[in-house]
């Protein structure tokens, strides 16, 4: 009996004292929350926010935004582009190493680039390589038609750095800002086995920060600062505790009791914190909009008068004030404020009225459009069917009730589904009329116009001429025009939007909250993700 | 004895493969797939479909499961974290919902074992007032509104705990959830110590030993308390297993990294592979801790029966 309890004891204990880990000042790190666990701690992985917001404190590409909103080279010196807009030729910053003091050199691009192109690694995001870039081969290599040697990138030696595309991309520099395009050490990725990305001792930082705390679906991640970072000097926070919690208010209860430093607020939590003078709206870029499925499965959207009387009957600017509130502006137009900028620096979507004359609220000349579509078609009234995610039940009974009233005879049939079940049916063209939103990946227009072409994936809008003036802008020729190519994509709108192709509703900013102590939180252009060079925080 | 374990042996072992085969019919019935995202086209979600074997029937799925299961692998994440093994995550995970449980066990048990037992000792009134509170309310509502109640109460408004697991202070980010977990073991194990010590009191054994002379307390602890013991033991069994897979909603809300946190992310993002996984560990969990039980009672009292004829 003496020895069982001696036994049982023994085992208290060692339970016990493996909870008791260094003690850490929590009060002088960054504390922030996150909604999810990350995907992983492998970049070439990375398809989702969270894991964004990982990867940005460790990992670190050849160009980033710098906390200004500027566009300029990290782990990139320069960089020559051929005269076909085809060759990008990057010179690598002198003297680069990894976490763990070895060399980062070009040839940690090269791998990095094709494990990312890999179809065994099997990445969600090569849509960045395919669709969003064409990367010389990357396509090919993916079906398995080609091997990995095959692809379009290569190190003459170990400051330069090339990539091949097979399209002229404008803004390539911009896209390679996602963390997917982080290099990979090579030798390192080898040691780990089939294990890298799996834990803090399976990834090699080459940003601002050390993974030093991570373990798949993490519940806290922890981070110090990066001692090889080039710019270790513009680091300011010792370390950074990012925490996940899925309840908004338990978030909130956290950040109040001052554990939490940084949270983001979303949804009913915003009234809550609406009069916090803690709140910061940072500008954002995902627009919510209607799809109007235009493939023939309901002849009634291919008709112009009624597609212009929708557009027209839906008051926005109600919705974003009534329903929404902080962070949200109503949408007549695609692109967002502040999302892309003209080549003189004036913002490219400085008018968002430019389009009120086919999508501002306005009842009576609705009523106009849809009688006119009405008798066109020859009919009296019809049903659409309304799919959406089923947390965004508020606005879509805002938008039925407004599209019901201004527009006699016409029922909306409204139906919530979840997320999975939304995508699957706008993958299969399947449905009438969708709430939709999106979030772009890179800082130019076209990830927002791509969402119309004929063979996009929704496939809602079918235009030749949409489709025409889309190509032009990514022709070589173009792309050595920016001024010229700006012209050619204000065009792209232009078709859409007075073709009432599309219906913009609102965009949103990010609402988050952040304690006084802390400065210098910023997100990209794209509104996706975080900058983190010059965030600091001040004790107290 | 033999005939009977192995009975049982075969018998858990076709649950488990009924379970197995139900959920996984379950999941196909679901709609989406764990691939469902706006930003990947048709051909991308076919490559990624014929890369985990999910283009395959159903049927052929199954069986190549149930083979690698057996071999102990079981499988990777889909969506949660792409092929990371099921095996690793779980490994990673299951310490801490295993010190966690353990804790909230621990602490039921023994303040569950002290309420029951004075209660059944000392017939006093108020003690059998605040007994029948306590483990009325540890039995009628659920360990998670205790949590809720706790958080706010001595996280946020007395700031006395932390409100999260923090892994710079386990202990102390621990408490609340493992006493919100425990106060449910407690009334379980109130209400058993209470009925069974009563039981024992007025057995003949106890009363021959007070006619013995023995005093009151020696009876208590050489025969009441070790008699009324094992029908206490075996029940906290089955609620230990209880403990370690009902604590989803307590992890998710401390986001405690255990197990439960992985169940509840799988079922959200269509994460088949780990929902089977998981689901197969908790019945295996279940199924092996009942069949010990069964065991353990023909083995400490041979008057159960076993296939229902007398031996």
């Amino acid at each position: 009996m003496r020895k069982i309890s001696f036994y049982l004891l023994g085992f208290l204990l060692a339970i016990i004292l493996s909870g008791c880990s260094g003690k850490i000042d929590a009060s002088k790190e960054l504390n922030m929350a996150i909604s999810g666990s990350p995907l992983s701690a492998d970049p070439v992985m990375l398809y989702d926010g969270n894991t964004g917001i990982m990867c940005k404190f460790f990992c670190s590409t050849l160009y980033e935004y710098n906390n200004k909103k500027e566009l300029k080279p990290a782990l990139a010196e320069s960089y020559e582009v051929s005269e076909d807009g085809l060759t990008y030729t990057f010179h690598i910053k002198e003297g680069l190493k990894w976490s763990d003091g070895r060399p980062l050199t070009a040839e940690d691009f090269v791998f990095g680039f094709r494990r990312f192109s890999d179809p065994n690694v099997g990445s969600n995001a090569v849509y960045l390589i395919t669709d969003c870039c064409k990367l010389k081969n990357a396509e090919k290599i993916l079906a398995g038609e080609l091997p990995l040697s095959e692809l379009g990138v290569s190190a003459p030696d170990n400051l330069t750095f090339i990539v091949e595309l097979e399209e002229p991309c404008t803004y390539f520099t911009d896209l390679l800002t996602n963390n997917n395009f982080t290099p990979c050490n090579e030798d390192f990725y080898h040691s780990k086995g089939n294990k890298y990305g799996s834990s803090h001792d399976a990834v090699l930082s080459c940003g601002p920060y050390i993974l030093d705390r991570y373990e798949p679906l993490a519940t806290q991640i922890h981070f110090v600062k990066n001692p090889y970072y080039y710019d270790s000097d513009s680091i300011l926070l010792s370390g950074v505790n990012i925490q996940v919690i899925a309840n908004q208010q338990q978030a909130l209860m956290c950040y109040e009791t001052g554990a939490i430093d940084i949270m983001e607020v979303k949804g009913e939590l915003l009234e809550l914190t609406d009069d916090d003078p803690e709140l910061n709206i940072l500008p954002g870029a995902s627009l919510y909009f209607l799809f109007l499925n235009q493939n023939g499965s309901r002849p009634e959207l291919m008709n112009k008068n009624i597609r212009m009387a929708i557009s027209k009957s839906i008051d926005r600017q109600d919705i974003t004030d009534n329903l929404l509130r902080s962070g949200f502006s109503p949408m007549t137009r695609i692109i967002p404020p502040g999302f892309y900028f003209e080549t003189d620096g004036t913002d490219y979507a400085i008018d968002q009225h430019l389009y009120d004359e086919y999508a501002i609220y306005d009842p009576d000349t609705a009523l106009t459009y849809w009688k006119q579509g009405l008798s066109e078609l020859g009919v009296s009234s019809m049903t659409f069917e309304l799919i959406f995610n089923s947390d965004k039940i508020t606005e879509c009974e805002a938008i039925a009730a407004q599209l019901e009233r201004n527009l006699p005879g016409l029922h909306i049939e409204l139906l919530g589904v979840p997320f999975k079940e939304r995508s699957a049916r706008r993958a299969k063209g399947e449905y009438e009329i969708m709430l939709s939103n999106w979030f772009p990946d890179y800082s130019d227009p076209t990830s927002f116009y791509a969402l119309y072409l004929s063979n996009a994936t929704a496939k809602s809008y079918h235009n030749p001429e949409y489709d025409e003036a889309y190509d032009k802008t990514c022709t070589t020729e173009m792309s050595k025009n920016a001024y010229e190519r700006n012209k050619l994509l204000h065009k792209v709108e232009d078709i859409i939007m007075e073709d009432a192709g599309t219906v913009p509703i609102y965009t949103t900013g990010n609402t988050y909250l952040i304690r006084s102590n802390v400065s210098g939180f910023q997100t990209p252009p794209t509104g996706t993700g975080i900058i983190i060079t010059g965030l600091s925080k001040e004790e107290g | 004895m033999a005939r009977y374990i192995g009975k049982r042996i075969l018998i858990a072992i076709v649950t488990i493969l009924v379970i197995l085969f139900i959920l996984f019919l379950l999941l196909q019935l679901m709609p989406g797939s764990p691939f469902n995202d706006e930003k990947l086209s048709a051909e991308q979600i076919a490559v990624l479909k014929e890369k985990y074997g999910l283009d395959k029937p159903v049927v052929v799925q199954f069986l190549t499961y149930v083979k690698n299961m057996l071999k102990g692998d079981l499988g990777v994440s889909y969506a949660l974290s792409p092929d990371t093994p099921i095996t690793d995550l779980i490994a990673n995970r299951f310490p801490v919902t295993l010190k966690i449980g353990f804790f909230g066990m621990l602490l039921g048990t023994l303040t569950g074992m002290l309420l029951g037992f004075l209660t059944a000792f000392f017939k006093n009134k108020v003690l059998n007032v605040f007994y029948n509170i306590l483990t009325l309310l540890g039995v009628a509502v659920p360990s998670y509104l205790f949590a809720m109640c706790f958080s706010y109460f001595l996280g946020y408004r007395g700031k006395l705990f932390p409100l999260l697991y923090d892994f710079r202070s386990p202990i102390s980010s621990s408490i609340m959830a493992v006493v919100a977990m425990s106060l449910g073991v407690m009334a379980v194990i109130a209400r058993f110590s209470k009925a069974e010590a009563s039981d024992v009191m007025k057995s003949d054994y106890v009363l021959f030993a007070k006619c013995q002379g023995l005093s009151n307390t020696t009876t208590i602890l050489r025969y009441v308390l070790k008699n009324s013991m094992m029908p206490v033991i075996t029940v906290m069994a089955s609620l230990l297993v209880g403990l370690l897979t009902g604590s989803l909603v307590i992890e998710q809300m401390f986001s405690i990294p255990g197990v439960g946190g992985l169940l509840t992310n799988a079922i959200a993002v269509n994460d088949y592979s780990v929902v089977i996984a998981l689901s197969f560990v908790y019945s295996v969990l279940y199924i092996v801790v009942m069949l010990i039980l069964d065991i353990m009672y023909c083995v400490i009292d041979p008057r159960v029966r076993l296939g229902g004829k007398p031996e």
